[in-house]
């Protein structure tokens, strides 16, 4: 401990040092004059004259420079002083060859961005914890039974039990899962659809969501005998109310009920999750105005996502303990005595965004592998650059090495070069990577419906972007100019002053590290060009497959708010009066309604064919036309028919696949299907009338062997959910939207109407795929590029460093082909090693990437083949243009040289 | 004999500069005069030595500097010894010792 105490304690004297101006050189200069004046005063008493005593004194006194400078050694810290004599250096080294130094930054800015940026959004959805105070303390809560799956739905009843009665929750936050509603900003506007959330009134002051103006929802806003309050968001305050700065203590209209706006929260709040909705209100208040799907104090009525704050230092396990102890006090979902019961909670935290779970990090590693295939890439282009530069000063180092600089400081002047085309191309890629990510998240969450609501992401980088961005510099620089160093200062000394590299007959030192970085970059680019071939591949495959029916001319018409759970009785005969007169428009061949449009997440239902075990397929409830109006065959049995839906008899209709699912041995036809219901009823049969020809109706990335089941409508159905009514029709889509909505205004002016077609639904889902294979595309393209550049760069010095060796084979007479091939060959030879290793690379990735849920067309043998000719056909070409500068030695000029 | 200039045994510059500064504060010049008065000629310490020493014992915190006026009305720094660097001169005399007897030993010797 003595020793370091010493190291500090002179380090903090150096440091006061070093804060004097110029380092007391003044100082120094004075004290030692005034020695000098003592000593000529001495000569003088000796005898001298003043002016020869002044020289015996100056002579005695030696140099004071010398001295003054080595005194001053003593104060200052060497290493620093090293270094920045490193960095002046490095700088007019850089400054020589500015175009080298700026590919170089620029391509290592480029791959650390494209790294950079890729990490901070990992890191803002999976580690950063939600920007609100103590985000560790947040959980979220599911229902656990005695048995069964947990349910994440809570009812009003069983928040309350948990609010007031826990011990370990600190803020219980409720979220309902509320319908849209038909909003008002005046009585005297237009009703526009708005998306509530359903809070307690503690939600903004646990999240630390303040208001810009006005105020945020409140405890008091709670209570029965107020006027609903609600607090709008900024985007709502510009779309509906034109950002008026009075509408605080606004009247305003919801579902016909008036309610007051009490505040605008701060725009870049963000809650749970990342999307704002137009509003928010209590619980309370949004039974009140009917946006809840039932009474609150149903207890059957689970329609809360139930997350909480806990106490500041209790533990998860505590906390479930607690609270299910309080929940299994609280009334129960169900009476029925043979139902699962309620057992207990569970509790899991809540802190970030996203859970990074196994799925998820199997999901993001091929992206990853991605993107630092380019970085790798990069620093080895960079490394064979430098190699060939200080190949090329290999003389001048071996005359330094020869005066007596160690291989170190050496060593270390070189790396600091490095380090500055580092650091320079990490604080550009930092940058870049931040706008990059900004820039394609804004473009991409532009294109989700607006039902979604607004997007809030906070795309701050953390500390944890930094670091990473930093640790991908320092590997940069050691992986490119670690190895360049050390080999430019290994030198053998006396060949290199001689000029011995280019001489006939001395071993030509083939860097075998600069044949293996050409194998890597070839290999690397391989793969990225592979990726970005199997997604754009895949894309044109999923929109030109046959989906097994005519999606093409069909349109989805969703009138009216869309419910969760209950629709109210005057929407129901709405939406029955818009389905009849939307039949009759002239040009519509066939219309029907569905729970599900194609194109869409279909709902599952639990059957088993008699005898079997139970499977979970995706159904539909449809009226009599769907199959006519989608174009999907019935390849034996029936339909269904009118009777079929009003007589809620128990037939069903199920694709070929899910025929062959259920019965593989038999027809389908006269089956019997056995439905489990939700509760503990008896199951449902349904006897099976018809077989549909199988297709690709829902979700793209379903797999091709999904099975289908269709029911007919009931009139239960259209009391619950929406039922949107589909329409195959002659006409161009924009007329038929304009007659629809024109329909739709006869009937009810306030009811919202939504028109699309039916392959929107498909096209919106290809859009992450779409932006994958773009990036992806410009990240291969990328990479081949600076493969190209660097291939193009390592002949052309293998040109300059063999021309003696070619001079001798073009006065000897080969031919023009000859010496190509001679100086081509090597490279090449490394390529094809390249593209093997990439090929075994690219097998493994196209697995990896098949592990998502899409479908993706694999790329074919043909495919592999195609890429490897066109990736060897580029760097032949890159080969062989600065070859051709090798036809153009004149032998007997460079013979005679040297 | 004044201008034969005996080296000083490495290592002791700073040994004698500390002693020298322990009889009270002096500047550069008056420590070089100390040692070579007090000495009889026989160590003379080179100014180029000196000055660097000094501030190296600086740094290392054995003495400490400041500016005053000299007899002669001069401005002057003058150095003045730490309670560490007494110390230290405490710690290199007894090692000094402990070699100069060494050494007497081994020259004393009469048989291997």
């Amino acid at each position: 401990m003595r020793i370091t105490w010493e190291a500090a304690a002179r380090t903090w004297r150096r440091l006061g040092w070093s804060l004097r101006p110029n380092h007391g050189a003044r100082e120094l200069d004075e004290e030692m004059r005034f020695h000098h004046e003592m000593l000529t005063r001495d000569f003088e008493a000796a005898g001298l004259s003043p002016s020869d005593a002044r020289d015996a004194a100056r002579r005695q006194f030696g140099n004071a420079l010398a001295m003054r400078e080595r005194g001053a050694d003593a104060w200052t810290f060497a290493w620093l002083d090293d270094l920045a004599h490193d960095v002046r250096f490095g700088l007019r080294q850089l400054r020589r060859n500015p175009l080298f130094a700026l590919i170089a930054i620029v391509a290592i800015g480029l791959a650390i961005g494209i790294n950079s940026g890729f990490f901070t959004l990992i890191d803002t959805f999976a580690w950063q914890p939600i920007p609100v105070p103590h985000a560790e303390q947040l959980v979220r809560m599911a229902v656990r039974f005695d048995r069964g799956a947990n349910s994440i739905l809570f009812s009003y009843p069983q928040v309350q039990a948990i609010a007031r009665n826990s011990q370990t929750v600190a803020d219980a936050l409720p979220l309902g899962r509320c319908s849209q509603v038909a909003f008002r900003s005046s009585a005297s506007a237009a009703a526009v659809p708005a998306t509530v959330a359903c809070v307690s009134g503690n939600f903004f002051q646990s999240l630390g969501g303040s208001a810009a103006i006005g105020r945020p929802l409140v405890p008091s806003d709670e209570r029965d005998d107020a006027t609903p309050a609600i607090a709008i968001s900024d985007g709502f305050w510009t779309r509906a109310f034109a950002r008026a700065p009075d509408v605080v203590g606004r009247d305003v209209i919801v579902n016909g009920a008036h309610a007051t706006v009490v505040g605008v929260i701060r725009a870049n709040f963000v809650g749970f999750v990342p999307i704002t909705p137009d509003f928010w209100t209590t619980l309370q208040a949004a039974s009140r105005v009917g946006a809840t799907p039932g009474a609150l104090t149903d207890p059957t009525n689970q329609f809360i996502d139930m997350k909480a704050r806990l106490r500041a230092g209790v533990t998860l396990e505590r906390a479930t303990a607690e609270v299910s102890g309080v929940i299994a006090a609280a009334p129960p979902p169900t009476v029925r005595a043979d139902a699962p019961h309620v057992a207990g909670v569970e509790l899991r935290a809540n802190g970030s965004m996203l859970a990074m779970t196994w799925q998820m990090v199997l999901v993001l590693a091929p992206a990853l592998i991605v993107v630092a295939l380019v970085l790798v890439i990069a620093c080895a282009n960079l490394a064979n650059l430098l190699l060939s530069r200080s190949l090329a000063r290999q003389r001048e180092i071996a005359v330094r090495l020869a005066i007596g600089a160690s291989r170190a400081r050496l060593v270390r002047q070189l790396l600091t070069e490095s380090l500055l085309i580092a650091v320079l191309g990490s604080a550009l890629g930092f940058q870049l990577g931040r706008w990059t990510v900004t820039i394609v998240s804004r473009m991409y969450f532009s294109n989700l419906p607006s039902t979604f609501g607004a997007i809030a992401l906070d795309l701050r980088p953390s500390w944890r972007v930094v670091a990473y961005t930093v640790t991908l510099g320092v590997v940069s620089v050691l992986a490119f100019g670690l190895a360049p160093a050390l080999q430019a200062t290994g030198a053998n000394l006396t060949g290199s002053l001689k000029g011995d590299d280019t001489m006939i007959g001395s071993r030509v030192r083939r860097s075998h590290l600069r044949d293996a970085l050409i194998s890597v970059e070839v290999a690397g680019s391989l793969v990225l060009l592979v990726a970005a071939a199997i997604l754009l591949m895949s894309i044109r495959a999923i929109g030109t497959r046959d989906a097994g029916f005519e999606p093409e001319r069909v349109s989805v018409a969703s009138l009216g708010l869309s419910a969760i759970g209950r629709v109210p009785p005057a929407l129901v005969d709405t939406r029955a009066t818009f389905a009849f007169r939307a039949a009759r428009v002239p040009g519509v061949v066939e219309t029907a309604r569905a729970l599900d449009a194609p194109f869409t997440s279909w709902r599952l239902i639990t059957l088993s064919a008699t005898g079997g075990s139970y499977v979970r397929l995706p159904y539909n409830a449809i009226t009599t036309r769907y199959f006519d109006v989608v174009g999907q065959r019935i390849v034996s049995g029936r339909a269904f028919t009118p009777e079929d839906s009003a007589a809620e008899s128990a037939v069903a209709i199920v694709s070929a696949a899910a025929a062959r699912v259920l019965w593989p041995s038999s027809s389908a036809l006269g089956q019997t299907l056995r439905a489990a219901q939700r509760t503990d009823e008896p199951d449902k049969l349904y006897r099976v009338v018809g077989i549909a020809a199988d297709a690709h109706a829902g979700m793209i990335w379903d797999s091709d062997d999904a099975g289908y089941v269709f029911l007919p409508a009931t009139p239960k159905d259209f009391a619950s959910f929406d039922m949107p009514l589909l329409a195959r029709s002659d006409t161009p889509e924009p007329v038929l939207a304009r007659a629809f909505e024109d329909i739709a205004r006869q009937i009810d002016v306030n009811a919202p109407i939504h028109v699309e077609p039916a392959i929107a639904q498909r096209d919106f889902m290809l859009v992450p795929i779409r932006y994958g294979s773009w990036i992806t595309s410009a990240v291969g393209a990328f990479g081949l590029g600076l493969a190209l550049i660097g291939l193009y760069g390592v002949v052309a010095f293998a040109v300059e460093q063999r021309r003696h060796e070619i001079a001798v084979h073009v006065a000897l007479g080969a031919a023009s082909a000859d010496v190509l091939r001679l100086v081509v060959r090597r490279e090449m030879r490394l390529v094809v090693i390249g593209l093997v290793v990439g090929l075994a690379l690219s097998l493994g990735e196209s697995k990896l990437i098949e592990a998502w849920a899409v479908p993706l067309s694999p790329l074919g043998i043909g495919g592999f083949a195609a890429l490897a000719s066109l990736l060897l056909g580029v760097a032949l070409v890159a080969s062989v243009i600065p070859a051709l500068g090798a036809l153009r030695i004149a032998p007997m000029q460079v013979l005679r040289r040297d | 004999m004044a201008d034969q200039k005996s080296e000083l045994l490495p290592g002791t510059l700073e040994m004698l500069t500390l002693k020298t500064l322990s009889l009270g504060p002096l500047h550069g010049y008056g420590i070089a005069q100390h040692i070579k008065r007090i000495s009889r000629d026989v160590l003379q310490v080179e100014e180029g030595s000196l000055y660097p020493a000094l501030q190296r014992m600086q740094v290392k915190g054995w003495v400490k500097s400041d500016w005053r006026e000299t007899p002669t009305k001069r401005r002057a720094r003058y150095y003045q010894l730490t309670a560490l660097g007494r110390k230290q001169l405490g710690v290199e005399e007894t090692s000094f010792s402990r070699v100069v007897e060494a050494i007497g030993r081994v020259m004393r010797a009469e048989e291997a």
